[in-house]
């Protein structure tokens, strides 16, 4: 087991016009299981697979146990990969699979025979030990690499994007399989994926990386709580944080933020704990309020200045939880980073974003109790919980801290 | 946006879509129509290609085979006359013998060599499409122009071999290759390896780029060396086409003609003809059409039997 540092790490493919990882600095714990994340094409996976010696470092510096392997190859390193494929030998059984590592690493027979049989056990793979890999399920090949990874006892496990070839359902079954298998093993682990989900519910600490450039790092509940820039609080979360075009209005010690014609005033321990805020007074900024900090009117909550009218449009009741699609009056915010969330998650959704911007539209989303009855079409008032809010600069999207 | 509301959204979609065209039970086409007269047709013209210019010379083969057919004149049946014959003309097993060992020699020769030069010129290194086409040429440009070329440089005092040989101190220049039978032998084997590697290297190339990079990488980071991904990795996962490569090249000795022919004309003596030039031989020179139609016959259900064992061996293997 070790830790891994990269310092100022640099990717640059010959012929490339951007680097495609920029000055990544990233330190991981021994033991810890550390999530990259990220639209795809972002670096992640090339930052991996520095990690594993199969791509060379342009700049910038690996440590894997405290020593610098930029040198040397995967075949030194004793890290296992976990391939989105799975990049399992379909010439040989999965015993044969599971031992190659070993075999290659002139591990003698017993132990090797001890060593596949128990790691097979533990994964419920002991019944499919003479099957060749195409005669197994999507789940069961998962399992399989797994395997192959753990039986080796390496320094750390990295996975690129393990679970995306599974069903729906059965990537949710495995994700805490796997999160589990990590904790009980106690190995390094650098995890690849681009789904926010897995990464929020597997990760010790989530980096979020957006065009080779890391964004924040840390544990997922800071991501979400306190993320320092707009492109960390769309990613992380949801359904997404609802962002909405204010500005900023000083009364006394007060400050109120306009938004979409309706004041809202802002937390005064929120306040505190964002000195730069007042110097926002006046001024243009993005609100971001998540789905989850509003909810229907319920007596005690209905403080001055918390609430807002909003006119129902959609219920979407998943049983769990109710969400409420409701349009404010002002121009949507579109910026760099929603343009790139939406294109990353498919045509469809980049067109949408686009229709929205075109036609002024800025829907909101609110994450209420599913006992509400509420009705497309109602008119209902929604408290906010203004202490929650974040807010960025329209410029940089940088949070206001 | 996220995922999970662009999943809902989406399902809202379908449910609007299905409620309004529901599918009417009567109009469905079905996947499959047999029309067994309709298939034929389409069948017909590769049929009659394959009757007009494989089944019929075959029948007719067996045809004659069975009779004392001269050139030209009469003939008459003469039953399996022709097929007990052959167990007695010293020739014809000469030359089966010959073959043999013809093969025997190239077959390993010919697969190594191909599999060399396709592990040389797999990688996308700079020189490899060059290297290809290179190794390959001598495929493409045919074996009877290459015989030709090979008889002109193996003149003893014209020719290009003897030249170098000497020069580098190997002979002393005047070896007459194709008069003498192992000579002349190993210069035609030389000849063949160097033409027929070409084809191994593409058949085998074709195999290896098949195999998927993960599976190299993840080789490489479970540890192993180069050979060690050769062994266990490329190895296994090229063997049913190492096994169809190994098929054509004894198909293609067993049918070796061209490069003798133009060499060694069997010579010296009767020593280096194979057992189509001595099928050849029987038909056009000593005018025993019946009888080379028998040995075509032999000939034809020995390599038939090969290619099956070859289609049982490479179906059991997928």
């Amino acid at each position: 087991m070790a830790d891994i540092e990269l310092s100022h790490v640099d990717k640059v493919y010959e012929g490339a016009e951007a680097p495609a990882v920029r000055d990544l600095s990233l330190k991981i714990a021994d033991g810890e299981f550390m999530v990259l994340v990220g639209p795809s094409g972002c670096g992640k996976t090339t930052a991996l697979r520095m990690v594993a010696g199969l791509e060379d470092i342009t700049e910038g510096e690996l440590r894997i146990g405290g020593r610098v392997v930029n040198d040397v190859p995967p075949q030194g390193r004793n890290i296992s990969f976990v391939f989105q494929n799975y990049a399992l030998f379909p010439h040989m059984t999965v015993y044969d699979n599971m031992a190659f590592g070993l075999k290659l690493a002139k591990v003698d027979k017993a132990t090797r025979d001890k060593r596949v049989r128990e790691t097979a056990r533990m994964l419920g793979l002991d019944e499919y030990l003479n099957r060749k890999p195409r005669a197994l399920s999507g789940g069961q090949r998962q399992r399989v690499a797994m395997g192959r990874a753990i039986v080796r006892e390496p320094q750390a496990y990295l996975m690129d994007e393990p679970l995306s070839n599974l069903d729906a359902k059965l990537r949710v079954s495995m994700r805490a399989e796997l999160a589990r298998l990590q904790r009980d093993l106690n190995v390094t682990t650098i995890y690849v994926t681009h789904d926010q989900t897995e990464a929020m519910t597997m990760g010790d600490r989530i980096a979020i990386i957006r065009r080779g450039q890391l964004q924040q790092a840390g544990a997922p509940t800071e991501l979400f709580y306190k993320p320092k820039n707009l492109f960390v609080a769309e990613f992380i979360g949801s359904p997404s944080i609802n962002l909405v075009e204010s500005s900023l209005r000083a009364d006394g010690d007060s400050l109120y933020a306009d938004v979409a014609g309706q004041p809202l005033l802002i937390d005064p321990e929120a306040l505190s704990e964002r000195p730069a805020l007042r110097g926002y007074a006046g001024k243009r900024l993005i609100i971001g309020i998540r789905p989850q900090d509003f909810e229907v009117g319920v007596a005690g909550t209905r403080r001055r200045g918390c609430q807002v009218e909003a006119k129902v449009e959609l219920v979407e009741a998943l049983g769990t939880e109710t969400n409420v699609h409701f349009c404010v009056n002002a121009p949507p915010v579109i910026t760099d980073e929603v343009l790139e969330l939406a294109a990353d998650l498919g045509k469809d959704e980049a067109t949408r974003v686009e229709r929205k911007a075109r036609a002024g539209r800025n829907e909101f989303i609110a994450r209420v109790d599913p006992k509400t009855q509420v009705r497309n079409g109602d008119t209902i008032t929604l408290a906010v919980d203004t202490a929650q809010m974040h807010f960025f600069d329209p410029e940089t999207g940088q949070a206001i801290r | 946006m996220t995922q999970e509301t662009i999943q809902t959204a989406a399902g809202q979609r379908w449910a609007g879509r299905g409620t309004g065209g529901t599918t009417r039970p009567g109009k469905r086409r079905t996947g499959i129509v047999r029309r067994p007269k309709i298939g034929m047709l389409f069948v017909m013209p590769a049929f009659v290609f394959v009757a007009v210019f494989v089944l019929f010379p075959l029948g007719f083969a067996i045809y004659m085979s069975l009779t004392n057919w001269p050139l030209i004149g009469a003939y008459h049946f003469s039953g399996v006359h022709n097929y007990a014959a052959l167990g007695k003309d010293p020739g014809f097993i000469h030359s089966v013998l010959f073959t043999l060992l013809y093969t025997g020699i190239v077959t390993v020769p010919i697969l190594v060599v191909g599999y060399g030069l396709a592990v040389l010129i797999r990688s996308n290194r700079r020189g490899s499409v060059f290297l290809r086409t290179a190794f390959f040429l001598p495929y493409v440009i045919g074996l009877p122009t290459l015989s030709y070329i090979i008889l002109l440089e193996l003149q003893p005092n014209s020719g290009a071999v003897n030249w170098v040989l000497a020069r580098l101190h190997i002979t002393n220049g005047a070896t007459a290759w194709l008069v003498n039978t192992n000579l002349a032998l190993a210069a035609t084997c030389v000849l063949v390896i160097w033409f027929a590697s070409g084809l191994t290297m593409v058949l085998l190339l074709g195999a290896m780029q098949g195999i998927s990079d993960d599976l190299y990488e993840s080789a490489d980071v479970l540890g192993a060396s180069w050979w060690e991904k050769e062994r266990y990795v490329t190895l296994p996962l090229v063997r049913p086409t190492i096994a169809l490569s190994l098929i054509i090249s004894i198909i293609g000795s067993f049918l070796a003609f061209n490069q003798f022919f133009i060499l060694t004309q069997g010579g010296p003596g009767t020593s280096t003809f194979t057992v189509v030039m001595w099928i050849y031989q029987t038909a056009f020179v000593q005018l025993h059409v019946g009888a080379a139609a028998a040995m075509s016959v032999v000939l034809i259900a020995v390599v038939g039997v090969i290619s099956f064992v070859q289609f049982l061996l490479l179906r059991s293997n997928t």
